[in-house]
C-alpha cells in the first residue's frame, strides 16, 4: 500500500469529512469487513485514504499491536482540529449495523480525570497530558513545569508514546523526588513531591 | 554498589575506529568488575540493529560484533538514545540482545551516582 501525500497541516475539516462520507461504504482491502466510519479518519490521519483498510488489518500493516496503535492515532488525531470535526462527523453517522472498534475509545473523551492505580484503586488526577511522541529532554523539561503547577501530592496523568519513556519517566521520578504510583506505557501516575 | 563506569559512543560506521575503541574500553572495564554503560547516540544507535556491525573489523581488534557480544555477556549494559534512534528511522524490533532504549533522564540517573565517562 502506498501512502496518500497529502500533508496534514494543510488539511481542512471539510476535506476529512469529505474522506469520511466516500468511505463510508468501502470494505478493508485485506479481510474485506466493512469500514466503520471511524476507519475512515484514521485512514486520514495515517495517509492511507486511498488503500481502505480497516484498523487492526491497518496496524498489522504498519508491525504494530493494534493496541499501541490505537493509542497512538488517538494521541494523534486529538492534536489535530481537522481530524476530530471529522471523528465527531464519524460518530454522527456511524451505523449501528456496524461493527464499531472504536466505539469504547477516548479520541473524544479523554474520560473523567481520575485514574486507577495499579492496586485498581481510583485516585483523583488534577492534570492529564499527553506528549505524544514528545522524547529525552523535550518530554521531561516540560513534565516538571506541568507538575510543578499542580497543588503539593498532585497527580498528574501522562500519555507518553516515546520508546524511551518507560525507562526515562521512572529515571526521572527517582532523580527529581516525584513518585510514580503507576507504569502502564504509555500512561504513566506521576504524584508531585 | 558497584562503581560505576560510561562510555558515549557517537559513531559507528562513520568511523569505525572510534567504534571500535568504545567497545575495547568498554570490556576492560567490564572486566575490572565496574557496572559499565555503552551509551549509543547519534549515529552511534545504527550499532543498536542485528547485523550492522557484522562487517566493521579493524586491523589489531576483534570484530566490531564479538566486542559488544563479549561485552553484554560480561554484564556491561547498552542504553540506546530515543530521539537519535527515531530520527534514524530504526526499528525496535531488530534491536541487538540486551539493548534498551532510553532518554535522557536514564542516562543523568545513571551519572549523577558518580561515574566517569569517556566520549568517542
Amino acid at each position: 500500500m502506498t501512502k496518500d501525500p497529502l500533508p496534514l497541516p494543510d488539511l481542512k475539516a471539510e476535506q476529512v469529512i469529505a474522506e469520511v462520507e466516500r468511505l463510508r461504504k468501502a470494505a478493508c482491502r485485506l479481510c474485506g469487513s466493512l469500514l466503520c466510519p471511524h476507519d475512515a479518519v484514521v485512514l486520514v490521519a495515517m495517509g492511507f485514504k486511498n488503500a481502505p483498510t480497516c484498523t487492526p488489518c491497518l496496524a498489522g500493516h504498519l508491525g504494530k499491536e493494534t493496541g499501541v496503535f490505537r493509542a497512538h492515532v488517538q494521541a494523534f488525531i486529538r492534536r489535530h482540529d481537522c481530524l476530530m470535526q471529522g471523528w465527531s462527523h464519524a460518530t454522527d453517522i456511524e451505523l449501528p449495523a456496524v461493527a464499531c472498534p472504536w466505539k469504547d475509545s477516548k479520541v473524544a473523551d479523554p474520560g473523567p480525570v481520575t485514574a486507577a492505580t495499579t492496586s485498581g484503586a481510583e485516585v483523583p488526577c488534577e492534570a492529564q497530558w499527553d506528549a505524544g511522541e514528545m522524547s529525552c529532554g523535550d518530554l521531561v523539561l516540560e513534565l516538571r513545569m506541568r507538575l510543578r503547577a499542580l497543588g503539593p501530592r498532585g497527580i498528574l496523568r501522562l500519555t507518553a508514546l516515546d520508546l524511551g519513556a518507560p525507562e526515562d519517566i521512572p529515571a526521572w521520578c527517582n532523580l527529581t523526588g516525584n513518585t510514580l504510583i503507576k507504569k502502564d506505557p504509555p500512561t504513566y501516575l506521576i504524584m508531585k513531591g | 554498589m558497584a562503581q560505576r563506569f560510561c562510555v558515549s559512543l557517537t559513531c559507528s560506521k562513520n568511523d569505525p575506529d572510534k567504534a571500535t575503541v568504545a567497545f575495547v574500553v568498554a570490556s576492560a572495564a567490564a572486566a575490572s568488575e565496574r557496572e559499565t554503560l555503552v551509551f549509543l547516540s547519534i549515529e552511534g544507535v545504527r550499532l543498536s540493529q542485528r547485523g550492522f556491525a557484522d562487517d566493521i573489523h579493524e586491523s589489531g581488534f576483534a570484530p566490531l560484533r564479538e566486542l559488544m557480544a563479549g561485552f553484554t555477556k560480561a554484564g556491561g549494559i547498552i542504553w540506546v538514545c530515543s530521539p537519535c534512534f527515531k530520527k534514524r528511522g530504526l526499528d525496535e524490533g531488530k534491536l541487538i540482545e540486551g539493548a534498551v532504549i532510553v532518554g535522557g533522564a536514564k542516562l543523568v540517573e545513571f551519572l549523577g551516582g558518580g561515574s566517569p565517562c569517556v566520549s568517542y
